[in-house]
């Protein structure tokens, strides 16, 4: 045996004494420098909103290529003051594992109760923009590309809200006309009469608790169009979208019918869930929206009841060229994954996947379908947590914090792998908000969670699966900058795969806009074509795309780095 | 003064006074008897005063005298069909005569009249309803009344023996409990009791006490069935299917097990029990439902929509059904009876979307 084998031997010896690391690692904020926490501003009153919030957003706020982050805290609100001063936070990626708060600077501390955060470059100058909702009110943060943001919320029209408690926001370009248009869900009517905020109890422990969203009413979801001169026109009157109240929490855009129209499936808690289906221009020139939750059978549970959406994902999870969908629900009411039928009709297929046993005792908010070993398949994650502190009181098996739930797409079912990916999936959280973002550009997408009344988690994918992977960034130049409705396909050792780039999901949060290929077994991808939407619908045709980076593709031009 | 002036001072109001109101001023001295015969006096010259037969069906309760009691608040309840009251004390005195079947369908009017919650008629009237849906073998109702009772008034008399009369289904009031069952009511009570207060793993080992001394007992299989639900247990299923061979024709056995297939997505594995459940008893709706949404689960629902059809004429009002049916007949391309069944749907969901919700109670802070 020569030095060099006996060298290779001892070297693989020592490496088996280490631990393997698990698939996902929760970096401490030792490590990151991410020490922001979460106020939940509880009160003795349980008023509903501290138990709903908050996001979170993955944001290249400086167009360096490496995502930064973005964290909603809760603020001054009619029915709460802080007692110390509070903000959001924006960190940047130092590249090297670690983020530097950067919130002061940027001007995007947000001074209001916060909920959630949508990233998309309204705009259309090449800087992803900042929406963050927050209890009556939003702020439309637009950014200047020199590291600040200026607030345009008076200016872009959106200072005066018809609803007053908007949640998650979404931004598609629901007319294709290039400029990407606003979607804000809309929770309930939490304020009972002028500055009065309700609030339930006492319960038999002589102390007020959340109420059950039962007893508010709903309230219409809004839908801005974006007038691409930095303005925005409430463009949701009139149409089925104001006629079909509900207490929305989660939305995400997508194309149900391969119309190229993209549509909205939206999730409510304790009413029906929404799917609002873009019928384009009618006879009369106006946009109809048709809202066919019930038609489309995924408005209710499949004994007719209304359950506690919260978070919500749209993926062609199957492969089969339509998308399907995804809503998170409280404990006892199991999640539910909708299978697209190609009619407008879904079935609810979470059974058949293991999701709906898995989830029976867990209560969901974000979530998300991605590729997280890039074998191709998208896969999934779940972030719970009971809504109700208190619910340990009354409920023997339910607790307020739950661990989060992970599930590997193989031989066409998903089956649960939490229990062996890392002690994350064992971590009792109070989570909320999700976002998955690949933020050490090694192309396997990590995690963000934000969590109520305490700081937020990122962990680092850590698979070891070692498929190959080509990363897209794409840039609309007649569609929307943010490409979101462009479709990409693409062939990989001969499977062909496709993924429509939706907006939004999950809950109050925004992911990382970047495209991750995966290739399974294969050693190269054989080409990509993409789709992008109208009003551009051009079909661009890529060879050679490399692998193991991203690249920045710009329509009708390919890649240009 | 004068001794005679003083006299028609202190006398001359309670002169002046009716006989209704001596009546009532007698019953609240304790002189029952005096107060019957000057109310009995008053109902001549006003025999559509509801009061006065409220007073004198009160005395005759009072005094054990149950017909002339069910008399009074028969008059009460026939001027005035609202009066909650009098049909609570209809349902009580109906019971003391041992009129079952009257007496539960007088205090369930009592409810729908709105007895108000909280009160001691209330309270008593609650108690005797659990009793009699008990006797009347109407043990999945009975279960809500009980179960609140054990949270909210835990020393009520015969709880243990009300509740294991439920849990081992026995139509039954307590008296009426044989030397031989005694033991075994006991036990299933207290293990019924453990778990609505939340106790599983000690209910579980009580129930487990009980099927070690009396394993042939009659639904001692199906209290353990319903205690590993409790927890979500896969072995609940094994439970129920035990209770069956000690009770063949246990139709609420099989329709546990139906509902839980349902639930964990094992429509196949739940239709057999749904199918003979539905056979047993074709005029249940919950039976003839649970049997169609296991077919339409099953993918067949051709053969869920006949089902689901006789669910939706034994419950027309019931959301569920119109729901599941409307979902069988999207399915077998009968798209308008699909739309017509959403509609009334919608309308029962939003009915039912409208009720408050007992016990929570909304401030404004």
């Amino acid at each position: 045996m020569s030095s060099i084998s006996r060298r290779r031997l001892l070297f693989s010896a020592l490496a088996a004494l280490q631990p393997p690391k698990p698939l996902f690692e929760e970096l401490p904020p030792a490590r990151t420098g991410i020490t922001w926490v979460h106020d939940n501003a509880m009160s003795p009153n349980r008023y509903m909103p501290e138990s709903i919030g908050p996001g979170c957003a993955w944001i290249d706020f400086d167009n360096d290529g490496w995502m930064d982050l973005y964290l909603v805290n809760y603020g001054p609100a009619p029915f709460w003051q802080p007692s110390k001063p509070i903000r959001n936070a924006l960190y940047r990626n130092n590249r090297d594992g670690t983020f530097t708060d950067v919130t002061e600077k940027a001007g995007v501390a947000g001074g209001f109760f916060g909920m959630g955060a949508a990233v998309g470059d309204f705009d259309n100058d090449g800087f992803p923009d900042l929406l963050v909702t927050g209890y009556n009110q939003v702020t439309l943060y637009r950014n200047r590309g020199d590291g600040t943001f200026e607030d345009v919320t008076k200016k872009a029209g959106l200072d005066k809200l018809p609803s007053n408690w908007p949640t998650s926001a979404v931004w598609f370009d629901y007319d294709n006309d290039g400029h990407l248009d606003l979607f804000l869900c809309n929770y309930l009517q939490f304020e009972v009469e002028p500055g009065k905020y309700a609030t339930c109890g006492d319960n038999k422990l002589g102390r007020n608790y959340y109420c059950v969203p039962r007893v508010f009413n709903p309230t219409a979801s809004m839908l801005y169009r974006n007038n691409g001169d930095g303005t925005f026109t409430l463009a949701s009157m009139g149409t089925e979208i104001a006629s079909s109240p509900g207490k929305a929490l989660g939305a995400v855009a997508t194309d149900i019918n391969n119309d190229g129209l993209l549509d909205l499936w939206v999730a409510c808690d304790t009413s029906p869930n929404l799917l609002f289906v873009n019928r384009g221009r009618g006879a009369d020139g106006k946009r109809r929206w048709e809202e066919m939750g019930l038609a489309a059978q995924v408005a209710y549970s499949e004994n007719g009841q209304a359950r506690s959406g919260m978070g919500v994902d749209a993926a062609d999870f199957d492969n089969d060229g339509w998308e399907d969908l995804f809503v998170s629900n409280i404990d006892q009411e199991m999640y539910a994954l909708y299978k697209n039928n190609r009619d407008e009709t879904f079935i609810d297929v979470a059974h058949r996947h293991g999701v709906a046993q898995g989830t029976r005792l867990f209560s969901g908010w974000g979530l998300k379908f991605f590729d997280y070993d890039n074998d191709g398949n998208l896969d999934l994650i779940l972030a719970n947590s009971h809504p109700d502190d208190m619910i340990e009181q009354y409920s023997e098996q339910i607790k307020y914090r739950m661990p989060m739930l992970l599930f590997h797409h193989e031989s066409d079912r998903l089956r649960n792998v939490s229990a062996e990916s890392g002690p994350v999936f064992t971590r009792p959280l109070s989570a909320r908000g999700l976002a998955v973002g690949d933020f050490n550009n090694d192309g396997l997408p990590d995690v963000l969670v934000a969590c109520n009344g305490d700081a937020p988690l990122l962990l680092q994918n850590h698979c070891a699966a070692g498929n190959a992977w080509a990363g897209l960034h794409l840039e609309g130049v007649t569609a929307n900058r943010d490409a979101i409705g462009a479709r990409v396909t693409w062939s990989a050792g001969g499977v062909r795969r496709s993924r429509l780039k939706t907006s939004g999901g999950s809950y109050l949060s925004s992911h990382d806009p970047r495209l991750i290929l995966g290739c399974g077994e294969a050693q190269k991808i054989d080409w990509v074509e993409i789709r992008w939407p109208a009003q551009s619908k051009r079909v661009d045709k890529l060879e050679n795309v490399p692998l193991g980076r991203y690249s920045r593709v710009v329509e009708g031009k390919g890649i240009v780095s | 003064m004068r001794t005679s002036t003083l006299l028609l001072v202190i006398l001359l109001p309670l002169l002046a006074q009716s006989p209704k109101q001596r009546g009532i001023a007698a019953r609240e001295a304790g002189k029952l008897a005096d107060s019957s015969a000057l109310l009995a006096e008053a109902a001549k010259a006003a025999p559509k005063d509801p009061e006065i037969w409220w007073y004198l069906g009160l005395n005759a309760y009072d005094q054990d005298d149950y017909a002339r009691c069910a008399e009074s608040f028969g008059r009460v309840a026939a001027i005035d069909a609202k009066n909650a009251g009098a049909h609570a004390f209809l349902g009580l005195c109906a019971f003391r005569l041992g009129q079952w079947e009257p007496a539960l369908s007088h205090i369930i009017a009592a409810k729908r009249a709105g007895l108000a919650p909280g009160t001691e008629l209330d309270r008593v009237a609650r108690y005797h309803y659990a009793m009699l849906l008990n006797k009347a073998g109407q043990f999945e109702a009975a279960a809500s009344p009980l179960s609140e009772m054990v949270r909210t008034e835990p020393d009520a008399p015969l709880l243990e023996e009300l509740s294991g009369i439920n849990a081992l289904r026995l139509s039954l009031l307590p008296f009426e409990v044989p030397e031989d069952l005694k033991r075994p009511v006991s036990l299933a009570g207290r293990a019924t009791i453990l778990a609505w207060n939340r106790k599983s793993a000690e209910a579980r080992a009580v129930a487990a006490e009980l099927l070690r001394d009396y394993p042939s007992q009659p639904n001692a299989h199906y209290l353990m069935g319903w205690l590993l639900l409790l927890g979500q247990d896969v072995g609940a299923i094994a439970e129920f299917e035990k209770e069956l061979k000690v009770s063949p024709n246990h139709v609420q056995a099989r329709l546990q097990i139906a509902y839980e297939t349902l639930r964990r997505g094992e429509a196949e594995r739940g239709l057999p029990y749904a199918r003979e459940a539905a056979r047993q008893a074709p005029k249940d709706f919950t039976a003839r439902n649970i049997h169609g949404r296991l077919l339409l689960a099953a993918g067949d629902a051709a053969a869920a929509v006949p089902e689901l059809e006789a669910a939706v004429r034994l419950a027309p009002g019931s959301p569920e059904a119109h729901f599941a049916l409307a979902n069988a007949y999207q399915r077998t391309g009968r798209k308008a009876e699909a739309e017509k069944h959403r509609t009334i749907f919608k309308r029962l969901d939003a009915e039912r979307a409208a009720k408050p919700i007992p016990g929570v109670q909304v401030k404004a802070q």
